[in-house]
């Protein structure tokens, strides 16, 4: 009988043939639940509800790094972002270019979230903006973090201030309180963690700091190669040790799902080049693998986030490729 | 009790969330099989087979002059082409352009079917190349054709051979035995009714007709503004006359179908504008929506699809849209 793993993910493209029962792999069998990243993580960083999840790469140092040993990592990395350039500030604070932040209070859903992380890092490395240089209010009160659930102490000469639980970085940003905002995350039903609802990329006093969110992207992109992961995949330490060829299954079906979301992208965009609105560049574009699994096709962007994460405090050391995942997908 | 149909159809992006269950018909259970469309056509119009089912836009139009009245259309379009830009010729035919075609013997799988005549309309009303200045050879069987169920005469000048059963058109145009082939489709034993396996797209041996496929849509946009449709749907007329309610509910779960396949596009392409591997214009060419379903945004198309019908004699006259669709659909 074939291994039944509970598996929390996020919908996406390249989830979509997991949910569906299209892509599998060879002996296991999965039992998914669709769901808000931050509800995983803090669901399975408190309660390690499920055998697989998508996990954030950033709790997934951390958690490692301080001794749980509850979970493996799976390179899988269905989710990736140019996280800086979604920041938002206020249009009156005479905020203009990233080293206008200095000095500024900003509004983060949880200091140690993979979002938040890439985007200190690139306003440190690109912007010379370190995390020193400004005053954090954090949203998720600690029943209800990553924080909390991984026991996150605010790194030496970092601010991290609680947002009380009456308010949120939505209404705070509305009223004055905070100047900007790092991945302000919108929760809706369905998502117990976040409790900011203001539309504030609408908001007449609202304004993102890189007036061309996608100019700044690629800028990044072209410069660096790097495009940023948020999530990988955990598997239960114990799940990977009982079942020594889990994991490396488990890869291949996400493998196999992102095979499939390849040739769905090709479909989706058919009409469009047949009939003549997008041009031979725009197809060569499209036919290209942006996002692959493994170790190897993400060696780069793994470490910088380790070096980032080190760097900020939120891990004590840097974190080896090696530690974080299972020994049997290390060579992928 | 719901409504169970059985329903026959392609896979594709606007047809995979009726298989995958994320859309319904109110008060109907449908129970969707994969086919391939040209089995699906012949079995339909053989047995029909199935209660609702994708159908040849070009058959269901013979096979309504021709008094057949076993099925009633449907405006929903799930597939369309530039089907003249797939011709493929022999490099040594001497063909360089449309009007080189003059004298050549030219295969077609089946000479009714919807995309040979987009290809010869096309022909004849933008290069002045006629039906009868062309040779054709014909593929299918008869007892495999959509043209053994649905007969019909070739107009006076205009020459159809049969391929002999035991070679294919690939084959044939291979040998130089043809100088072009069109419509072709090669076999992948997914279709019982085409032979040739051989991938005349990617021969040594063969060209495109149109080696710019994206600057001849643009010129063909221009003289006919449309997007030639191929296929649409029908439903039984007896199931549609006792439950007259289902055309309509059906045709609202492909509009919802679309709509999510509308919106997986962007999502499927989602990563490639934010790295910048395609430009701010393409990102706004693909938010633009092509396709629709309905009589109001694709009668041009389809009254095309009457004209050439008639003009290339599978018709012996002009049918109406009012013939072909259920009525309640006609203001959709």
């Amino acid at each position: 009988m074939a291994l039944q793993l509970s598996a929390a993910l996020a919908s996406n493209p390249r989830t979509w043939p997991i949910f569906q029962g299209k892509a599998k792999g060879e002996g296991i069998e999965f039992v998914s639940t669709p769901l808000h990243p931050s509800e995983i993580f803090w669901r399975q960083l408190r309660f390690a509800e499920f055998d697989i999840s998508e996990m954030s790469m950033s709790s997934l140092m951390m958690t490692i790094a301080g001794g749980d040993k509850r979970w493996l990592g799976i390179p899988v990395f269905t989710t990736r972002q140019m996280f800086h350039t979604s920041i938002l500030v206020r249009k009156d604070r005479g905020i203009n270019t990233p080293a206008d932040l200095k000095g500024k209070k900003v509004g983060v859903p949880e200091y140690q979230q993979t979002a938040a992380l890439w985007t200190r890092g690139v306003l440190q490395h690109e912007y010379g903006v370190k995390a020193q240089d400004m005053e954090w209010w954090m949203e998720r009160n600690p029943d209800h973090s990553h924080a909390g659930a991984t026991g996150f102490k605010a790194p030496q000469g970092v601010t991290i201030k609680s947002i009380p639980n009456e308010t949120n970085i939505g209404e705070m940003m509305i009223d004055g309180s905070l100047d900007a905002a790092v991945f302000y995350i919108r929760g809706a039903a369905g998502n117990l963690v976040d409790r900011s609802r203001a539309d504030l990329e609408k908001h007449p006093d609202i304004k993102p700091l890189f007036a061309d969110r996608r100019a700044e992207g690629v800028r990044f992109y072209n410069k660096t190669g790097i495009y940023p992961i948020n999530h990988g995949m955990v598997i239960k330490r114990e799940v990977a040790e009982k079942h020594p060829e889990a994991a490396a299954e488990v890869l291949r079906a996400f493998q196999r799902a992102a095979d499939i979301a390849e040739a769905e992208r090709r479909e989706h965009v058919e009409y469009h080049i047949g009939f003549g609105l997008l041009g031979p560049d725009a197809k060569s574009a499209l036919d290209t693998q942006l996002v692959r699994h493994g170790v190897a096709a993400n060696r780069k962007v793994l470490e910088a986030c380790a070096e980032y994460s080190f760097e900020q405090g939120l891990t004590p050391r840097l974190m080896k490729l090696d530690e974080l995942f299972a020994p049997g997908v290390l060579n992928t | 009790m719901n409504l169970r149909l059985s329903l026959g159809m392609s896979t594709n992006p606007r047809t995979r969330p009726v298989f995958e269950k994320k859309v319904a018909a109110d008060g109907i259970d449908l129970v969707p099989t994969h086919v391939h469309v040209a089995e699906l056509f012949w079995r339909q119009l053989r047995s029909a087979e199935f209660d609702v089912a994708e159908m040849s836009m070009s058959t269901l139009m013979m096979a309504v002059a021709q008094g057949d009245d076993r099925f009633i259309g449907l405006p929903i379009f799930t597939t369309r082409r530039m089907f003249h830009t797939a011709m493929v010729v022999h490099k040594d035919a001497g063909i360089n352009k449309p009007e080189d075609l003059k004298g050549k013997r030219v295969g077609v799988p089946e000479y009714q079917q919807t995309s040979a005549l987009w290809t010869r309309g096309v022909l004849k009303h933008h290069f002045g190349v006629e039906d009868r200045d062309m040779e054709h050879w014909m593929d299918r069987q008869p007892a495999h054709s959509h043209r053994g169920e649905v007969g019909f005469t070739p107009p006076k000048g205009v020459i159809i051979h049969q391929v002999p059963g035991d070679t294919d058109i690939g084959e044939m145009l291979l040998q130089r035995r043809l100088d072009a082939v069109m419509s072709y489709n090669p076999a992948k034993g997914d279709s019982a009714l085409d032979r040739g396996s051989i991938d005349l797209f990617n021969h040594p041996e063969t060209k495109p007709l149109f080696g710019d496929k994206h600057a001849e849509a643009l010129r063909f946009k221009k003289i006919w503004d449309l997007y030639p449709i191929n296929h649409g749907m029908v439903i039984k007329r007896e199931i549609f006359e006792k439950y007259p309610w289902a055309a309509l509910n059906i045709y609202k779960a492909f509009e919802k179908a679309n709509e999510i396949a509308e919106a997986q596009r962007m999502e499927h392409t989602e990563y490639h504008i934010e790295a910048g591997l395609l430009p701010p214009e393409a990102k706004k060419a693909m938010a633009t929506q092509v396709l629709y379903h309905g009589i109001q945004h694709n009668r041009k198309s389809l009254e095309m699809v009457s004209q050439l019908s008639h003009e290339q004699g599978l018709t012996s006259r002009r049918v109406k849209l009012e013939e072909l669709f259920a009525p309640s659909t006609m203001e959709q």
